[in-house]
């Protein structure tokens, strides 16, 4: 685009009004060895020539920038320039001009959907006593999508919030990040924020944990996010109000429970075997 | 500590607060159904779980049709909830 031509900011101008007909595939702009009269060329100029600016010359969003003479060429990808007065070929859409192939629509469907798979599932239960702070635990089963494997985990810690007084319900949150194969991700320290009104949700991510605090600060628990799991909770508080807590758990090491026997499960086969065919 | 982990404790103490006082309104909302509603048929105070949350609801609407605690309950409760989320993306456990 040259600011000093008012018609190159006329961007349909550089298809000559007829971007249906010429596209643009080589990125080229109108140069003239000559001057131009008021800064642009009426295309008939022998001195006049396509010049081929490279294909780093536009930015992928402009396409062509340089378009001296004709103005800036329809934004589209096919709405461009073939070639002045049709003697003339070249000039780019834009975001293809030497850009390297890009993925295709089936390739990107395929790493959203298995971006979205979790790595694996969490199911249990909790409980938590004390009003305003207290203790909190759970006894957790772990089933991991990409090994298959299946693995145990107790956890403790403490809370603060409020639940009701005490508190007991069974959960189950999918997983995502490092699980690793023996689920030993899901060991260590963890934060967690949960609410609800009997059916309640949380969410819990890995941090420095209870032991965490007591060696650096609270800072240390400020959650890293290796593991994180989302979930739905069912429970029964000993006063009927809605909780909200935030608590700073560990968790054990994995207790190996075997493999692949909580996949009789159909959602958890499901996503086992969704999440085999993207590795 | 940083300025996130401290928005976010503020956040949840006014998390707390609204979860608390959401707590209030079903309190009231238990006594005033309790009133009217025959001593076999009526709603304990304790235990706590989402279908007695649904009954007493149900009720006070049905017995107090121009009452306002069932919708202070609701009000509380999702305000608590908001923030107690907008505590916990302070500090990161939902990026």
């Amino acid at each position: 685009m040259d600011p000093t031509n008012p018609k190159s900011l006329n961007r349909y101008a550089y298809a000559l009004n007829n971007p249906t007909t010429f596209t643009d595939t080589l990125g080229l702009h109108w140069e003239c060895a000559s001057s131009t009269i008021n800064g642009q060329s009426d295309g008939s100029d022998p001195s006049c020539t396509w010049v081929d600016d490279g294909p780093a010359a536009a930015p992928p969003t402009i396409g062509c920038a340089n378009m001296d003479g004709y103005g800036c060429g329809y934004n589209g990808p096919n709405y461009a320039y073939t070639g002045g007065s049709g003697s003339s070929s070249g000039g780019s859409g834009g975001a293809s001009a030497g850009a390297s192939t890009p993925p295709s629509v089936l390739t990107k469907v395929k790493n959203a959907v298995c971006s979205a798979i979790p790595q694996g599932r969490t199911m249990g239960i909790s409980g938590g006593i004390g009003g305003i702070g207290g203790q909190t635990g759970s006894l957790e089963l772990v089933v991991n999508y990409t090994t298959g494997q299946v693995s145990g985990f107790a956890s403790g810690g403490g809370q603060v919030g409020w639940n009701g007084g005490a508190q007991v319900s069974a959960f189950s949150g999918f997983l995502y990040g490092q699980l690793n194969g023996n689920n030993s991700g899901y060991s260590g320290g963890f934060t967690t924020f949960a609410g609800g009104a009997g059916i309640g949700a949380f969410r819990s991510s890995s941090s420095g944990g209870v032991s965490g605090v007591a060696a650096g600060g609270f800072q240390a628990a400020v959650p890293t996010g290796n593991v994180t799991a989302t979930g739905v909770s069912f429970g029964v508080s000993l006063i009927p109000t809605p909780t909200g807590t935030i608590s700073l758990t560990n968790y054990t090491e994995p207790l190996s429970l075997g493999k692949y026997w909580a996949l009789a499960n159909p959602v958890d086969l499901g996503l086992f075997l969704a999440q085999q065919v993207c590795k | 500590m940083t300025p996130n982990l401290v928005r976010s404790l503020w956040l949840f103490l006014a998390a707390q607060t609204f979860i608390l006082l959401s707590g209030f309104a079903m309190f009231a909302m238990i006594g005033e159904v309790n009133r009217r509603t025959p001593d076999e048929q009526r709603i304990s105070y304790l235990f706590g779980h989402f279908t007695k949350y649904v009954r007493v609801v149900r009720e006070y609407r049905r017995l107090y049709p121009r009452g306002h605690l069932g919708l202070y309950f609701k009000l509380c409760f999702a305000v608590g909830l908001g923030l107690l989320v907008g505590s916990g993306w302070e500090i990161g456990l939902f990026r």
